[in-house]
This record gives structure tokens, C-alpha cells and sequence, in this order.
């Protein structure tokens, strides 16, 4: 065990500095149960300075997504195999190494006007809200937007944001489970491509904490479109 | 200066503080920017904090119940008047008017809200929103929605004055580099505390808080005149992981949550020995003091905690909310033990504030864990995300109006200067000490002199070494790269400056309290002394820059 070692490549790139990306070999002594989150730190405090970006460790904040081996994964819920291959985030730009863009996420989500829309003041009425309602709007609040979903999604690959995948349409889908929103959730839904989507699972398949974003999203709203 | 932002309102901090604070600020009438170190919404308290707040108070429950709790609490050195208005506040009902922004409460099958008694709450008062990190989530759609400037990844490290005024801040963009100027005629300090001066590990020190937490907002208004209370007392969790890594700083939960049993290296259970009050459940200081000793007393387990025994627990369903891999790593509860031992969860001190969140600079105000008096010597649970509700209202309003009376204000551009100076004399490309390294000197030195237990002659020692890390390491420190592209490590030479300072300002009002009370407890003078410590350390920074601490009376109700 003390002499184990895993082999970790780090896609290292820094676009002011460097003609073009290349990939780097560190060494990293193996502890029990190691995520790539500390591999990386590992290489960080003892072998070069990458970039790469985290905050709470424990799998909340959803700041460190990376690829690991081509498939998308927070860094900390991640445990490391012997060989890895660590990669920045498909389909985002690069700031350098693993560090990548998030801001145009938080500008598509803006545009789709996520916040409860309750035309005018709200009486707070505790009877307005049921059981039931905290327990549908309940498996959005867990969304901890780390994009993971839209790295791996193939509409998005394909159509950038005109297809507004999971992490973005899930402030959407939640405002739409509140009794008192008043917006239009489901045009928005359709006008940013739900109708797309034929539910291939890869966004669930990635999410760290398993939501089943497929159904609760696209399907959702897929069903409600059909009534229509 | 590669760039200038101006604003009536500043916010520093995008936490709930911050969050609710802007969203006030705005509503209020101004122009609003949020400023934040990491991710707003993703660099706070929120996303781990504990997901119950105080919100409803209702017969036989009052503000006045509320206010004696929380004055009990802080064993009586709390600012009396900040606790009468969060007391009042929530007895008003503001912590309930998040549901207005879109938070939703738990509720029971038949629609009653689901309420919690937290210790020390006289009644059960409390509410939970699933977790904490649905707040932070709901109010950054509530700053989307207005028209409130974004700046993530802007590292304040200087607040600059200009007549005695505070007219603006410095700061060090992470994602290029560029050091901005940022002109705001009220500045909201929203950023959090330090607990990340505690303890050494790889992924962070030992703490619940993510690794924002390096106590920089203390830090940097100390430096520009500021009056601090409070440093001293700093609340450690008892019972977190200490291993694997992967998962050190997360909160297990304490044995009479469970049903658990804590035993020492030897696997004997020792809790009895620690507590006097039979059948009671020992409170959260007696319980990390207790965890320390056995530790200290080389009673301690391999990665220095001890065991938090699972494997008895009548149901295994309570634990179902960890969403830990446990499988994945090997553990099975039903069989093996956790190592567990205190970590640093929140810093009760902070910029010193009266009820409308202004320090004794004009022009600067703070809240959340960035301010103290609120909770004096020990934090009622519940009341951090009550208070940043409450206060961030507070403060926004306040701050917007003292923006709209203000037309014009100066900068002074030597300090200005001063600062750019300094942020690229730290920036020293080269062979040396690496901040990262520096870093866990001070964090296992605060950890080992500074943590659960203290005594005035470790309390000295811990201040020496401090100092002998300013004068002899930070001098070498060098980083690796000079690319202005995602440089942590220049964040991380700024965080080292602040860092030290803040563990200075523990240490030293830690020693100068000669007396234990709340979170503090000094092995030397193991009682409270209410004869001549029924009072607050007051920090401030002396005319030769050194650090002034002066006890003064607690205010007056």
C-alpha cells in the first residue's frame, strides 16, 4: 500500500502563455479511498501549480468538475483508479488548465427569468403550500448546478444554448411546482427545446447526486406540452 | 489599476449575508454590486451549513423567550441590543418572509410547518428548508432577477478610507489577474469568518467551512481602522470525520443524535468520566473538550480523533441523510467505528456592529460571520442563517440610504497605489517557501496552541511562533508561476497576510481572557469569572500599528 502510486494526467493549458495544450504526468502516492480531488491537490502542493478550482470537498457546492477518463465527475465524489486522465469540463472555455468558464451558464439562466414569478406581492398564506408541494419542489432544491449534466448532454453538444439543458432548466422546472408562480413555465420549456429531448439518460447518468433530471424536467414537461 | 467599478452599495460576500443584503440594498433604491471570493452562492456558509433556522415565534413563545435564550447562550457578553433585534425580527416574522423570495419550508403530511427544538431553544422554533443550500440558490435567483452587477472570483484585500470615511475597496480578480478599484459609497462586509486558520489537512484545515474561510474581511477592516470583538471565541464542532481525507470536516453528528458511543484508542468509552450532569446530554463545548483530552492524553486513534461507535444504534435510518460513500471507502457502520474529533465551525467574533450592521468606520458595515457581538461567547443554534436573514435585510436598507445621501466622495489614490504595490511585491516569482506551506504552519500551530483546549503558556508559545512565521518564512515566500490566468497561489499569498493576522487576534485575546466561558475554555482558569470578565475584548489597531486589545464592559441593553 505505501508504495502504490497512481498515475495521473492533467490536461495543462494556459491561454496566455502556451501555443497549444498539452497533457502532464504527475505521480501521485495512493491513500485509501483517494478522489481525484486530492490527487489533485496532491500535485498542487507538491508538484506544479495547475489550475483547477474547488471549494467545499464534500460533494455540496459543485465548484470542481472536471472529465476524469472522458466522463464527467466532480472531483471530490470521484475515487481515483490508478491511471487517470484529468481533463477541464467539455464545452466550456478554458481560464487555464481545469479552470473553466461558468459565466455564460449564469447568463442563459438569467434569461430564463428563474426567479418565483408571483405577479405583484405575495400574501403569505402557510395553507398556500401543501405537503405534497414540498415534496415535488423538494427534488429540485438538490440540483447543486456543478453543469456535469451539460458537459455530458448530446443536444447540447450539438445545439449550444438553444437547447437548455438540465442545470439550467432546473430553476424553470422548480418554479413550476410552486402553486403560486404565475410564469409561463412551460413556453418557456418549449421555446428552449424540451421537446428535443428523447430522454437518452446521459445527464443522469453524470449527476452526483442522481437526480433524475430527465424525468422530472423534459419528460415533465413533454406531458404537459401533449395536454396542451 | 486594470479596472474601476463603482456602485452606491458594495457587498463583499455572496453567501445568504450577502445574497440578502444585496437583494435589501437593491430594493431599497440602490445601485448594487456583489462581489464574491469564490462562486456567489457557492462560497458562504450556505451550502453547508445545517438546514434549520430560528423563524417562528409563536404562543407561548415571544421575542422576549428568544432574547433570554440567546442571552444564555452567549453566557451574557452579547451585545444585548444586536440579540433584542434579531429577537425581534424573527418574532416579526422575517425569517418566514423568505418564502415570499420562493423558499419553501418543510411542512408535515397535514400542512403544518415541520419545527425543530434545537438545544438551547426554550421552544421549538426552528424550521428547515431541506438544506441551507436551497437558500443560497433561491436568493441568487432573487439578485438574477434585479438588475445587481456579478463579481465572482474578486478577492477584496484592501478597504480604502479617505476623511475617516470608507470610499471603496481594492481587489484581485482570480480569473486574469487584474486588480480593480472598486469606488461604493457603503461597503457591506458579508464575507465570513476564519475557521480555516485551524488545523492542518490536504483538502482543507480542520474544518466544516469551505476553503474561502480565511478570516479576510476581519482581517482587512482591522487594517483600516476597525474595532473587532470577539476573536476569541471561536465554536468547534465535536464530531466530524477525520478519515479518509476525502471526507475530513464532515459533520457526523453527535452520539445522543444517534444513539452512538464514543471510545478512545483503546476502545474504552470514556464520556462519563467528562460529565457531571448524569443522563443529560453533554452540550457541544463538553463534548470537544472531553474528545480533546482523550487525545491529548495520547488516547487518541491513528489520525487523531477517536471513535464514534455506530454499530449499537437503534436505527440506522436516522443516518440516512449523510450522503457520504461509505460503501465506496470501505466502511460498513454496522461493523467499524469513525474516527471523529472537533473541527472549527464557526468564528463568533468579527467587525464589532450595532443594530443597523455599522462598524465604527462610517461608511462600512458587516454581518453574518464577518460581525460580532451577536452571539457573544457561544452561537444558539439556529441563529446563523436566522441572523444573516435578518441582518443582510437590516443592513441593505441601511446602507442604500446612507448611498442616497452621499452625491460625491474622494479615493485616496496613495493608498490605492499602496495596495497595487504591495499585491505585486507579494506576487515574487521564485524559489522559497510556497504560501500553501505556510499556510499549514499556522493552521497546525492555531490547531495544536490555539484549539479546543488552551493554557496561557501555549497561548504565549502559539504567539511567538506567529510571529517568527511573519518575520522569518513570509519574507521567503515565493510562488511558482507569474501567469495572471487562475494564479491561486496569488490569492493565497494575500490569504497567508490575512490569515496571520486573525490567528494573532485569536491567540492573543484568548490569552489576555483569563477565565473559560462558552467556547473558550482555558485548562489554567477552568471557571467562569463574572466578577471581572463579564466583559468583551475589544481589538483595534494602535497609531504604530500594532494590535490593542482593551476588555470593556459589555454594552448596556
Amino acid at each position: 500500500m505505501q508504495n502504490e502510486h497512481i498515475e495521473v494526467e492533467v490536461f495543462r493549458y494556459d491561454p496566455g502563455y502556451d501555443v497549444e495544450p498539452r497533457y502532464e504526468t504527475y505521480m501521485v502516492p495512493k491513500t485509501s479511498g483517494m478522489t481525484v480531488l486530492e490527487a489533485l491537490k496532491y500535485i498542487y502542493d507538491n508538484q506544479a501549480p495547475i489550475a483547477f478550482r474547488y471549494s467545499c470537498r464534500h460533494n455540496v457546492c459543485g465548484t470542481c468538475g472536471v472529465m476524469v477518463n472522458g466522463s464527467p465527475s466532480l472531483a471530490c465524489a470521484t475515487t481515483a483508479t490508478p491511471k487517470i486522465r484529468v481533463e477541464p469540463l467539455k464545452g466550456f472555455p478554458i481560464v487555464r488548465d481545469l479552470a473553466v468558464d461558468f459565466d455564460d451558464c449564469y447568463t442563459k439562466r438569467l434569461k430564463l427569468r428563474p426567479s418565483l414569478d408571483a405577479k405583484g406581492s405575495i400574501e403569505l398564506r402557510r395553507e398556500s403550500i401543501t405537503f405534497d408541494v414540498v415534496e415535488e419542489y423538494k427534488q429540485f432544491i438538490d440540483c447543486i448546478h456543478c453543469y456535469l449534466c451539460l458537459a455530458a448532454c448530446p443536444l447540447v453538444e450539438q445545439h449550444g444554448y438553444r437547447f437548455a439543458g438540465p442545470a439550467i432548466m432546473s430553476d424553470v422546472a422548480m418554479q413550476s411546482r410552486d402553486p403560486r408562480d404565475k410564469g409561463d413555465r412551460l413556453g418557456v420549456a418549449i421555446a428552449e427545446g424540451v421537446l428535443m429531448c428523447d430522454e437518452c439518460g446521459k445527464c443522469v447518468d453524470v449527476c452526483p447526486i442522481k437526480l433524475p433530471v430527465d424525468r422530472i424536467i423534459y419528460k415533465y414537461f413533454q406531458d404537459k406540452a401533449n395536454m396542451r | 489599476m486594470d479596472g474601476i467599478v463603482e456602485a452606491d452599495v458594495a457587498v463583499i460576500g455572496g453567501g445568504i449575508s450577502g445574497l440578502m443584503t444585496a437583494v435589501s440594498a437593491y430594493d431599497a433604491g440602490a445601485d448594487v454590486i456583489l462581489i464574491d471570493k469564490g462562486i456567489p452562492s457557492k462560497s458562504g456558509g450556505g451550502p453547508v451549513a445545517f438546514s434549520v433556522l430560528a423563524a417562528l415565534i409563536e404562543e407561548p413563545d415571544s421575542a422576549d423567550v428568544f432574547f433570554k435564550d440567546l442571552r444564555e447562550s452567549g453566557q451574557y457578553i452579547n451585545d444585548p441590543k444586536v440579540a433584542r433585534a434579531l429577537a425581534d425580527d424573527v418574532a416579526a416574522g422575517r425569517v418566514l418572509e423568505l418564502e415570499k423570495y420562493g423558499i419553501i419550508f418543510n411542512r408535515l403530511p397535514g400542512g403544518e410547518f415541520r419545527r425543530h427544538k434545537m438545544g438551547g431553544h426554550t421552544y421549538d422554533r426552528d424550521l428547515g428548508s431541506f438544506h441551507s443550500a436551497t437558500i443560497t440558490d433561491v436568493l441568487l435567483l432573487e439578485v438574477m432577477r434585479r438588475d445587481i452587477r456579478l463579481f465572482p472570483e474578486l478577492m477584496i484585500t484592501k478597504l480604502l478610507t479617505y476623511n475617516g470615511s470608507v470610499t471603496g475597496t481594492v481587489g484581485l480578480a482570480r480569473k486574469d489577474g487584474s486588480i480593480v478599484l472598486v469606488r461604493s459609497k457603503s461597503t457591506v462586509f458579508a464575507g465570513g469568518g476564519g475557521c480555516q486558520i485551524f488545523g492542518p489537512g490536504i483538502l482543507s484545515a480542520y474544518t466544516t467551512n469551505l476553503i474561502e474561510s480565511t478570516g479576510d474581511p476581519a482581517a482587512i477592516a482591522w487594517r483600516a481602522g476597525a474595532r473587532l470583538v470577539d476573536l476569541e471565541f471561536v465554536q468547534f464542532m465535536p464530531c466530524n470525520l477525520v478519515y479518509p481525507e476525502r471526507l475530513r470536516g464532515v459533520v457526523i453528528g453527535e452520539p445522543a443524535a444517534h444513539g452512538a458511543i464514543l471510545r478512545n484508542s483503546k476502545g474504552e468509552t470514556f464520556m462519563e468520566k467528562y460529565t457531571t450532569d448524569g443522563g443529560r446530554a453533554p452540550t457541544k463545548d463538553m463534548l470537544a473538550q472531553a474528545i480533546m483530552r482523550e487525545i491529548r492524553e495520547g488516547r487518541g486513534t491513528e489520525h487523531g480523533g477517536v471513535w464514534e461507535d455506530f454499530t449499537k444504534i437503534p436505527d440506522f435510518r436516522t443516518l440516512d441523510h449523510y450522503p457520504y460513500p461509505f460503501e465506496e471507502i470501505g466502511i460498513d457502520l454496522h461493523k467499524d467505528w469513525l474516527e471523529v474529533a472537533p473541527a472549527s465551525h464557526y468564528f463568533m467574533g468579527g467587525i464589532r456592529i450595532n443594530t443597523n450592521c455599522e462598524s465604527n468606520l462610517p461608511g462600512l458595515y458587516a454581518l453574518g460571520e464577518a460581525a460580532g457581538g451577536l452571539h457573544g461567547a457561544n452561537r444558539l443554534a439556529g441563529c446563523s442563517v436566522a441572523s444573516s436573514v435578518i441582518f443582510g435585510r437590516r443592513v441593505g436598507q441601511n446602507a442604500a440610504k446612507r448611498a442616497k445621501s452621499i452625491s460625491t466622495q474622494g479615493v485616496d489614490f496613495q493608498q490605492v497605489r499602496g495596495e497595487e504595490d504591495r499585491l505585486k511585491g507579494l506576487a515574487k516569482v521564485g524559489k522559497g517557501i510556497l504560501p500553501i506551506a505556510i499556510k499549514k504552519k499556522i493552521q497546525s500551530t492555531m490547531w495544536d496552541k490555539v484549539g479546543v483546549l488552551r493554557d496561557g503558556a501555549e497561548l504565549s508559545a502559539a504567539i511567538e511562533e506567529l510571529e517568527r512565521i511573519r518575520n522569518e518564512d513570509v519574507p521567503k515566500m515565493r510562488i511558482r508561476t507569474e501567469t495572471k490566468s487562475f494564479n491561486r497561489e496569488w490569492q493565497e499569498v494575500v490569504e497567508v497576510t490575512n490569515m496571520l493576522d486573525v490567528a494573532e487576534m485569536v491567540a492573543r485575546a484568548a490569552l489576555l481572557r483569563t477565565e473559560s466561558r462558552g467556547a473558550h475554555f482555558r485548562e489554567d482558569y477552568p471557571s467562569k469569572d463574572d466578577k471581572q470578565w463579564l466583559k468583551n475584548i475589544i481589538i483595534s489597531r494602535a497609531e504604530d500599528g500594532s494590535m490593542k486589545l482593551t476588555p470593556s464592559p459589555v454594552a448596556s441593553a
